[in-house]
């Protein structure tokens, strides 16, 4: 071989090879620092709502007919993933009178009760008109996590709630046309619970 | 002779890598390592925010640097509302150090340091609806000197909410 040709060929492989393992180190672009104070932190499951210990829906002096209405926002504080589900505690004879509907939807100006700027989901979850999860009587509601209104998700199935997601459900009692709710009263606690998956 | 011309050859390879990875080096800086700060905050019930997560980033502050970010809050619930910022940072490096100062619409609300603010947090009212814009400047004094170097701290900005009276 050309003497020519063998330094030019060397110099070539030796290059290549040379140049290959400087790529390699040159990728690894480098710096140090260093991370202090160091903490492990448990997952969380936290919800809130905005309505400060008020009540949401009141009725008083109410005749047939009468109905009231009221917007909560629920907000997801934890850091686990979850699933809400609604249920109540509900007592007094009248609960069987009322008539009650529950939307999901969302709020772009929420200011507990109020329900100016509600707007019901599109979604028909369950056959009750866009929106609607619950419609039936106070005394049907749910009364545990276990037989909840799983909440649910537009696109079927139940909503996984994440970290500062937001949601705002709107609810109506109608009290009946019935004699037999005359002088009857009621109460219930509407119970959002997240259970992290 | 072959194996000279071998020799050769190799040292003209090596001489041209040397030469272009000198060419491609990146050059090395002044500036030294700093303070990497996250301030992230989220909502709660009674009050909305807006952007959730970060909403302060600074990297490589160093004394004499300051960084500020901004938050909108929003009162969701239909009373008056008494809301005090709670700082909940990853560690206790720096506290005494890294200076703190949040306003709101404009008006000034808390000042001094990130320990000084743990032990005395300020509480700003907010009507039913009203959305304000929180300003959080972080700085480091100039005789933070090289406390701030490579350290990392991340701050939660949480908030207890209460009715007002």
């Amino acid at each position: 071989m050309n003497p020519a040709v063998k330094l030019a060929l060397s110099a070539l492989v030796t290059g290549s090879v040379a140049l290959a393992a400087g790529g390699l180190t040159y990728s690894a672009f480098s710096s140090t620092t260093s991370n202090n104070g160091n903490s492990l932190q448990v997952g969380s499951v936290h919800l809130s709502d905005n309505d400060l210990g008020s009540a949401l829906v009141s009725l008083s002096g109410a005749v047939p007919g009468d109905a009231a209405s009221g917007c909560i926002l629920i907000t997801y504080g934890g850091t686990l993933n979850a699933q809400v589900r609604l249920y109540a505690a509900v007592s007094g004879a009248l609960a069987p009178y009322l008539d009650v509907k529950i939307w999901r939807g969302i709020d772009a100006s929420p200011s507990f009760p109020a329900c100016t700027g509600f707007v019901a989901d599109l979604t028909d979850y369950i056959g009750a008109g866009p929106g609607v999860i619950y419609a039936g009587t106070l005394a049907n509601l749910p009364s545990s996590f276990t037989s909840g209104i799983h909440d649910p998700a537009s696109t079927g199935g139940d909503e996984t709630w994440t970290t500062s997601e937001q949601h705002s459900y709107k609810v109506t009692a109608t009290l009946k046309n019935d004699p037999n709710a005359a002088g009857l009263s009621a109460s219930a606690d509407l119970i959002w619970e997240a259970r992290n998956l | 002779m072959a194996g000279a011309i071998r020799a050769a050859g190799c040292a003209l390879g090596f001489s041209a890598v040397l030469a272009l990875a000198a060419a491609g080096r990146v050059p090395g800086g002044q500036r030294a390592l700093g303070l990497d700060l996250t301030v992230t905050s989220g909502p709660t019930g009674e009050l909305g925010v807006a952007p959730v997560g970060p909403f302060l980033r600074a990297a490589g502050l160093q004394a004499g640097e300051s960084a500020t970010g901004s938050i909108e809050v929003t009162n969701q619930t239909g009373a008056r509302l008494s809301v005090a910022p709670v700082l909940e940072p990853s560690g206790r490096a720096l506290t005494d150090v890294l200076r703190l100062e949040l306003r709101a619409a404009g008006r000034g609300v808390a000042s001094g340091t990130l320990s000084e603010l743990l032990t005395q947090p300020a509480t700003l009212r907010l009507e039913p609806g009203e959305r304000t814009e929180l300003r959080l400047t972080a700085s480091l004094p100039l005789n933070a000197g090289d406390a701030p170097a490579r350290r990392v701290l991340g701050i939660n900005l949480a908030w207890h909410v209460e009715a007002a009276r």
